[in-house]
Order: C-alpha cells, then structure tokens, then sequence
C-alpha cells in the first residue's frame, strides 16, 4: 500500500509540472537463472535445484530540481513458487544548491571493503531464492543529504523493514523451515523508527565514513519454536568508521564497529565490537595482454567470537578477479573464505561475459569444504552448487 | 670606416640572431603551450560520445557515455571530469569521475557502480591500462600539460590525415617513468595550432597506434573539437573510433558536481 502511494505520489507531482520540461527514461533486465545442487540433504525431500526468473524495470523522469525513480523487481522461481514483487527504488528527489532531500525507497550502500560489510545497515534483506543469496530490499527512508566542500552529511528516517525468508524448503537453507512472522522483543517494535547518520568524504588520497544507526537489527535471531526458526529483531545502536588509503597500485581498507543490544548465536543480548581490514592490489597487463589482475585479501574480526551471530568471526578472505579487457567485457573471480577457528573453508568461482550486444551470460560455483565443523555454517556442508544464468538489458 | 660599420652591423645581427633564435626544443613547447591556451576559458562541456570497439576479426562492440569537463581555473590542479555510460545496457549509469592533478602526482578517480549503490575510489596508477576495453588508454585521454612532457620540433610538413594542411611535427618524450610510451610524435596544423594526427611508440621505440582527429568544428567562435577521433593498433589490427555529439558549453555545471559524494546522481 505504501508503495501505491509513492507512485501515486509521483504521478501527481508529473501532472502538475506538467508545463515545465520533463525529461524521462526506462530501461531494465531479465535474468535466467537455474542453480544446481550437487549434493542430496539426508533426511529430506528438499529440490536438487533452482531455477528462477527476474524482472527488474526501472523509470526515472527529471523536472527542473525534481527528480523520481521507480525500480521493481519481480521474481518468480521454482520450488520456491513464490512470486516476489519489490520497489526496490520508489522515490522523489529534490535538489536544492547545496543539499538533497529524498523521500520513498532506495538502496543505500556504506563500506569500503570487498567480502563484508558489517557497517553496511540500512538496507534488509530478501533471502527467498535461498539463505546465501540474500538481497537488498528497498528501505523506506526520509532523507537530507548536505554537500560539503569534500564531503557528505546524510540524515534518515527509517522506518522498520523485516527480512524476508524463503516459505518452503528453499536450498540455501536450515534445516527447519524459517516462519514468516515475525517477534520483536529488547526495545524493538514492528513500527518503529530507526535513525540513521553518515558523515563521508575524502582528504587527498584518503576516503573516509564515520556511521550511526539506531533501530531494528537487520539480524534478528532465530530462535527455534514449535519445530521453526523464528525471527526475533531487537532494537541496535551501532557506531562505525571506514577507512580507505589509496597508494598507488594499492588499496588499503577498513570498517570498525560497536553494536550494542545485538542477539548472539546463543540468543542472548550480547554488545560486541568487529572489524575488517584489507587489501587489494591490481597488477595491470599481465603476460604482456590486456588482461588485469586484482588480488585482494582481507581479515574479519568478532570480539563475541564463536557466539558471533553471523559467520565472519575470526576469518580470513582471499579473492582474485581476472579482467581480460576484451570487447566482450570477460571477467573471472575465485575466492577463498578460510575460518580460523575452525579451520573450514569454502570456494568461489564466477565467470560473465557479453556475447552479442545486449545478452549477458555467466557461470558461478560454490564449494563448500568441511563446513560441518563450522559453528554458523554447518548447515550449508552439502551445498555444492553451480548456477547458470543468462540475461538481457534493455 | 665604412668597412667597420657594416663588419659591427654583421657581427651585431649575428648576435641578435643567436640570442633570439629559439631552439627546437623551446619551439615545441612554444606551440604546445599556444594549442593548450587556445582551449583556456570553456568553463565546463558536455558532450555525447560513441565509441566503436573492433577486434582483428571486424567484430564490433559498441559504448555510450556522456563526459562532463569542468575546467580547473588553479593552474595547479587538472580539470575535472565525468563519464557517464549509457551502453550498452548492462552498464548503464556506471560512471568515472576523475580529478586530473599536476605529474608526478596520480588523479583521483572514483567509479560509481548502480547495480550496488557503491562509489568506490580506485587506483589510477596505471596509465598504460585501457578505458573500457578500447584501444585508448587513461594516458591517452589525459590533457596534456607541457609540464609532463620534453618537446622537441622536428620539422613543418603536409598533415598526414588533411594533406591540405601544413602541421608542425613535434615529438614529445614523457617525463613520467610510468607512461606506457617512450614517445608521441604529434601534428599540429600551422594555423589553427589543432592535433590532427599523434602518433604513439611503445617502450621499446616501435610505432604502436596512430590517432587522426578528423571533421573539427568551431564552438563559441573559439573552441575547436574534433567530431570523430579514430584509433588504430598498428600491431594488432584492433581500432577504436569515438563520434563526438551534442557539444555544449558553459552548462552551469558547478565544481561540486564534480565530488564523488555527487556522483551517483551525476549517473542519473
């Protein structure tokens, strides 16, 4: 119903501009995707794949200093049969000299490193096509964005948006089903409003963030009843910095923060701090080609250790990313997540490529390797897949 | 008597012609440094560029983008720029915004990628890499500032793309360790002081690429720009060429549109 409005909202703000100039545009894209599970989940009838279709249009029109946009995103997939709509995007934007104010849903990104981003909080997340292929959803948001001389002031207003979890039996998943309803408990309230606060910029070679937010976690705990998890949010603070250094052929990374009123992996109220640090460096015409080559290798860090709520407690990253700088735009990326408590590990691999001029096509692979020991992950031990995906921009 | 004057006049001229003769290393930069002034005072532009991709095979990739300059008034700092593509699809609104600053100093760059939200500063080091794919490097997009190069007049001939045109054929020999070339040996016509042709040798000495600057047009009755610029790898057969459209100048454009915090609305 929100939603309705926004659009209504739009339409009527169109109509009575209607002299001034309007300039308009849409553009969007379909993707085919069938994911693969290599390995049967003992002890239950969940589906060895996944095939799922996407639909994302986007409308954007610009009057004087007004603008709007409008993304959906439509999904449909199998078994899940669920049929998601999202206004990813949906909002006014105004413009005056030196500040910004924007009204509706949007995509916020904070952070500055590659793996995680645990300052990154605005947004929550859609995990229907599986528990490791959460995406953002479109976060309700008042918005004032101040221009400064090399920085940026941004003030929200967020009102509270839950997760969504997938209804059936859905690979990635844990082994009980997650309920769709949801508990809030420790100061969170279905309605409340959450503040949000960044201060970013840059001084010469440094790209700098400092961060707030107060509001429902976007990590409610799962706590099991009547044989399903069920989500139970309560209400954080969060402070956080990130950090970038430019020197040359490399980029040094950070994010640092302190939550408090966080669930753990116990389900208890546990206040923590946690960081990430990194690097990437890119080495340029390899083998004497085009071809590029960005390592990057960075390390996470939960003062709750094993009681962390998510999985990048103590872990270690290594990423490689091969840009051939061909016509075709090809590109391949492995990674490696090593756990250093545990010792377990999982592997990427993902590989796109264009192939004539609008259709993009790819292969991604995921390997898990003894993640039975893994204190957040066990449930993802026999998850070996390989997605296959195609898509059409427009 | 009058036998010694006209020996001091000659010996005087003779002077005179030694103290006021310019090298050829001074006439190069001399004319370098007029060509670069002739653009001084555009403010800001915006234009609409279109470049083509060939491979060795004729296969042909297409990119849009629109690039937005504001020119940078502080003799100490480059001008600023964006680029903002528009195809193909896929990357469309992905943007580069580039602060150009004085060698040896590297630019501040940063790329704005929608499908995350994220604008993430990059290394801009790498001079030699190629701008999307194509056959232009960042080096070869760069303005060129006479501070960066050592200029060297070599002589005045027919232009190799406009025979009809006299140019100056200047080498220039980069400063910076880094540049992907040992040198650009460029063409200049004589009378409106435009590059029509630069050509580009690698490391090792060899010729690499040949840039022709073609159908020049005259804005605000002062500024000329090339409609079409055509690149060719003499050693790999590849080409890129980009079509200039839509030129406009003195569009308002602020130096605060050009802050990376701007920038995803820039992308727009």
């Amino acid at each position: 119903m929100t939603n309705f409005f926004f659009i209504l909202l739009c339409l009527l703000f169109i109509s009575s501009y209607s002299k001034a100039e309007l300039y308009s545009e849409h553009y969007g894209e379909i993707e085919l995707s069938s994911t693969i599970f290599l390995m049967d989940i003992e002890g239950d009838n969940r589906k060895n794949f996944l095939n799922s279709t996407k639909v994302e249009y986007n409308y954007l029109f610009e009057i004087d200093n007004l603008t709007g946009k409008l993304k959906i995103n439509v999904k449909e997939s199998y078994p899940e049969s669920r049929q998601n709509l999202d206004f990813n995007e949906a909002y006014l934007d105004y413009s005056l000299e030196n500040s910004n104010i924007l009204i509706g849903n949007n995509i916020v990104f904070w952070g500055k490193n590659e793996f995680f981003n645990p300052v990154d909080i605005v947004n929550s997340k859609d995990f229907s096509l599986g528990l490791a292929s959460g995406e953002k959803i479109g976060q309700t948001m008042f918005n004032i964005k101040r221009y400064l001389s090399s920085s940026e002031l941004d003030f929200y207003i967020l009102p509270s948006i839950a997760n969504i979890y997938p209804k059936s039996q859905v690979r990635s998943q844990q082994t009980l089903n997650i309920k769709s309803e949801n508990t809030y408990s420790e100061g969170a309230k279905k309605e409340n409003l959450g503040i949000g606060l960044r201060w970013s910029g840059y001084i010469d070679e440094y790209d700098y963030g400092l961060t707030f937010y107060k509001g429902n976690t976007k990590d409610p705990a799962l706590n099991i009843s009547s044989n399903q998890l069920v989500p139970n949010y309560s209400e954080i603070t969060q402070i956080g910095i990130e950090l970038q250094a430019t020197q040359g052929d490399f980029l040094h990374k950070g994010e640092f923060i302190n939550r408090s009123n966080q669930y753990n992996l116990d389900g208890n109220i546990d206040d923590y701090y946690g960081f990430i640090v990194g690097t990437e460096h890119t080495l340029y015409g390899l083998f004497e080609k085009n071809w590029d080559l960005s390592n990057i290798i960075e390390y996470s860090y939960d003062s709750r250790g094993s009681k962390s709520h998510h999985s990048n407690q103590n872990d270690l990253f290594y990423g490689a990313r091969l840009v051939l700088n061909d016509i075709d735009d090809t590109q391949y990326f492995i990674s490696l997540q090593n756990d250093l408590d545990k010792g377990t590990r999982a592997i990427t691999f993902s590989y796109e490529s264009r192939f004539y001029s609008h259709f993009k096509g790819g292969i991604d692979l995921y390997v898990p390797l003894n993640l039975e020991k893994d204190y957040h992950q066990s449930s993802f031990k026999d998850e070996n897949n390989i997605k296959i995906f195609s898509s059409y921009a427009f | 008597m009058k036998k010694i004057i006209i020996t001091l006049t000659s010996i005087l001229t003779l002077l005179c012609s030694q103290v006021f003769a310019q090298s050829a290393e001074e006439k190069g930069l001399d004319i370098i440094e007029k060509s670069i002034a002739l653009d001084n005072g555009f403010v800001d532009s915006t234009v609409v560029g279109k470049m083509i991709l060939k491979d060795k095979s004729g296969n042909e990739s297409i990119r849009s983008f629109k690039n937005f300059i504001f020119e940078e008034l502080d003799e100490t700092l480059g001008d600023k720029s964006i680029i903002v593509f528009t195809e193909p699809r896929d990357v469309k609104g992905t943007s580069l915004l580039t602060h150009a600053n004085i060698e040896p100093k590297d630019d501040d760059q940063w790329l704005y990628l929608p499908a995350l939200k994220r604008v993430k500063r990059i290394s801009s080091s790498n001079r030699t890499g190629k701008f999307v794919s194509s056959e232009f490097s960042y080096e070869d997009l760069s303005t060129d500032e006479p501070e960066d190069y050592n200029f060297l007049w070599l002589e005045e001939i027919n232009c190799p793309a406009d025979q009809s045109l006299q140019c100056h054929v200047i080498e220039a020999t980069p400063k910076n360790k880094k540049s992907g070339y040992s040198k650009r040996v460029i063409y200049i016509d004589v009378f409106e002081l435009r590059y029509q042709t630069v050509k580009f040798h690698n490391r090792r000495g060899d010729l690499e690429k040949e840039l022709n600057f073609k159908s020049y047009q005259k804005y605000l009755d002062k500024f000329w720009r090339a409609d079409i610029l055509e690149m060719k790898n003499l050693q790999t057969g590849k080409s890129t060429n980009i079509t200039w459209e839509n030129y406009e100048f003195q569009t308002n454009l602020s130096i605060n549109d050009f802050n990376p915090e701007k920038l995803a609305k820039m992308a727009r």
